[in-house]
């Protein structure tokens, strides 16, 4: 087990600084004059521009200027955005709102898409069945963007359930629709997922001795085929997790969110070089170790991971 | 199937009980409802993209919108209503659908190349090449899929380039999990006793890669790729409604970006684009998951 760990936290590693390094030289080749975008409207003057860029090493060969970035990533030095205002309090101030949604997300996600799906799983070809099959199917083919702004026009604007936009004094109920948005498309693949895994594992040996026992129905699938079902659901759960936490970009747009995914759209429009390679490595490492976890959780869970 | 031994006439009837595992797919997709539809909305879409003179009178590249017409509803000459400039909605959405797949199309291609090369030298050759392959397949995985492609998009949209931004952020970005899927059938492939068979009769390594093992790998591929497609498509009009999409053009995308801005005074400029890109990235997904299941012996 051990072994296992250690070679997959080196690989964390190693995909870290890959994904980091391509992000960096992508931002790199967008920003045409960094340090006029950080003179702002005045003109600067030769002796200026040489101080500056020594200052920032804009002197320095690509890869050297990396190694200052991710020293001072990893050394807990976010640096600043263009604006000049340090990158940790846009972040302090953003994360908060973004790991609610979330969170939220993940909650909605959880209990419909898996209630759901055991329900659809254990009546396969039912109507319960068929109607979540074609609407699962549906919401799969529409992209975000989409479903995020009629959702908004249907249950906001016209009905009124919900408020269009951010509003952060009615609390947490400002997150409902947008976390609806956001979390359909992983509630349709969750719900499809454990609806397979059921009822593939009701055709099992194990339920038949189950059953041959004398067990009750209740606890044969609560206990037996739920807990074989949902291995294959949490990895999907907890790979999801890294996911969203990037993906709300669109759904925070739409809403007016200012969480991570506002802010990282703001910083690319702005070409915002600092900011956007910032979240971006951030948001990486976030789905690198919720990935980290999953594979860890999974190989206590199947013994025939860990002795690959 | 059958071997050349066994008379003609007997030779059907072999072939009705052991029929290969293609003849067996193509004998489910036959009476499949999901696949035919599919087929028909990506070929009428196709037909949409390549000649939308067709379709509609209006050449919305080129037509004349006037404010008068704005968000006016629809009639019997233009069936969706107008827009807030006043532009046939009908018209631009029939313009729109080339954009849209001509980026799934190319994105999808240049995916398939990438996954292709990467996935059989991975399998093939096993050791070095697979542990280095598998790391960088890994490093590109970690990216998040959206935000590399508005990087990306947004890196080459200075120049006036089209749709290629697009195409080369989405097939670049997109490879990874079709590179694996053509390891794990080349991996299982490869020491098939065909294969070994052409090994010892002198068959180089090009050769036993595209002519014996490709053939047994194509299927799960082309799979992986249709579904691709409909995802590409979608994240195209999400770029454009983010506004790093194809520029100069007619894209679904911008249009409901725009849409969304008037929705309080008009919501089927937004309704009908909407419901084309749902309805293609939709029918390649079908058409996708229609041949997975059938090509997938344990749903019989």
């Amino acid at each position: 087990m051990s072994r296992f760990v250690i070679r997959r936290l080196l690989q964390s590693v190693l995909t870290f600084f890959g994904a980091t390094l391509i992000v960096y030289a992508l931002m790199f080749s967008i920003t045409t004059d960094p340090l006029q975008a950080l003179a702002g409207e005045r003109p600067l003057n030769a002796s200026q521009r040489a101080q500056l860029t020594a200052q920032y090493h804009l002197d320095r060969p690509f890869l050297v200027q990396y190694g200052y970035y991710i020293t001072g990533l990893l050394t807990g030095d976010l640096g600043r955005t263009i604006a000049g205002r340090p990158i940790v309090d846009v972040l302090a101030e953003a994360w908060p709102r973004t790991i609610q949604l979330t969170l939220i997300t993940m909650a909605i996600v959880i209990v419909i898409g898996i209630t759901g799906g055991v329900f659809a799983g254990l009546r396969r070809g039912g109507v319960f069945d068929q109607t979540t099959l074609a609407l699962t199917l549906v919401v799969i083919g529409t992209p975000v963007f989409v479903l995020g702004t009629v959702f908004q026009t249907i249950f906001a604007v016209e009905l009124g359930w919900f408020r269009p936009s951010f509003a952060p004094e009615i609390g947490i109920a400002t997150y409902f629709l947008p976390a609806i948005v956001l979390g359909l498309l992983s509630l349709a693949t969750a719900m499809r997922l454990t609806r397979t895994s059921v009822a593939e594992n009701l055709r099992a040996d194990y339920v038949r001795t189950a059953n041959a026992k004398g067990l009750t129905w209740r606890r044969v699938v609560g206990v037996h085929v739920l807990r074989n079902s949902l291995i294959p659901v949490l990895t999907f759960l907890g790979t999801e997790l890294g996911l969203l936490m990037g993906g709300a970009m669109v759904t925070e747009g739409i809403f007016n969110i200012p969480g991570v995914g506002g802010r990282l759209f703001q910083g690319i429009r702005l070409e915002d070089g600092p900011l956007v390679v910032t979240i971006v490595s951030l948001l990486i490492v976030v789905y690198l170790i919720t990935n980290l976890l999953v594979d860890l959780t999974y190989a206590v869970l199947d013994p025939r991971i860990r002795h690959e | 199937m059958s071997s050349g031994a066994v008379p003609t006439q007997a030779d059907e009837a072999v072939a009705e009980r052991a029929r290969s595992l293609s003849g067996d797919a193509w004998h489910d997709l036959r009476r499949s409802a999901v696949f035919w539809t599919a087929t028909a909305l990506v070929v009428l879409m196709s037909l949409i993209a390549a000649f939308p003179g067709l379709f509609s009178a209006i050449d919305a590249r080129t037509a004349a919108c006037s404010l008068t017409d704005s968000l006016r509803a629809p009639d019997a000459n233009h069936w969706f209503g107008f827009d807030k400039q006043g532009c046939d909605v009908y018209s631009r959405v029939i313009y729109g659908a080339r954009s849209s797949v001509l980026v799934g199309i190319f994105s999808t291609l240049i995916t398939g190349v990438v996954a292709l090369f990467v996935g059989m030298l991975a399998g093939f050759y096993g050791r070095w090449i697979d542990t280095i392959l598998a790391r960088v397949t890994d490093i590109f995985l970690g990216i998040p899929p959206l935000l590399g492609a508005v990087v990306v998009a947004k890196a080459l949209s200075g120049q006036e380039l089209g749709i290629w931004p697009v195409v080369l952020a989405l097939g670049l970005l997109g490879w990874p999990s079709p590179a694996r899927v053509i390891r794990s059938s080349v991996i299982a492939a490869r020491h098939q006793d065909y294969v070994n068979a052409a090994r010892i009769l002198g068959a180089s390594n090009g050769r036993l890669m595209f002519r014996h093992i490709l053939p047994n790998a194509l299927a799960p591929m082309v799979v992986v790729l249709t579904i691709m497609l409909g995802t590409f498509i979608a994240f195209e009009a999400t770029l454009s409604f983010l506004g790093v999409g194809p520029r100069n053009t007619i894209s679904w995308g911008v249009d409901i970006a725009e849409a969304q801005r008037w929705i309080r005074d008009a919501s089927l400029p937004l309704m009908f684009p909407a419901g084309f890109l749902t309805a293609t990235v939709l029918a390649f997904i079908m058409l996708g998951d229609a041949i997975r299941e059938a090509f997938d012996p344990r749903l019989r």
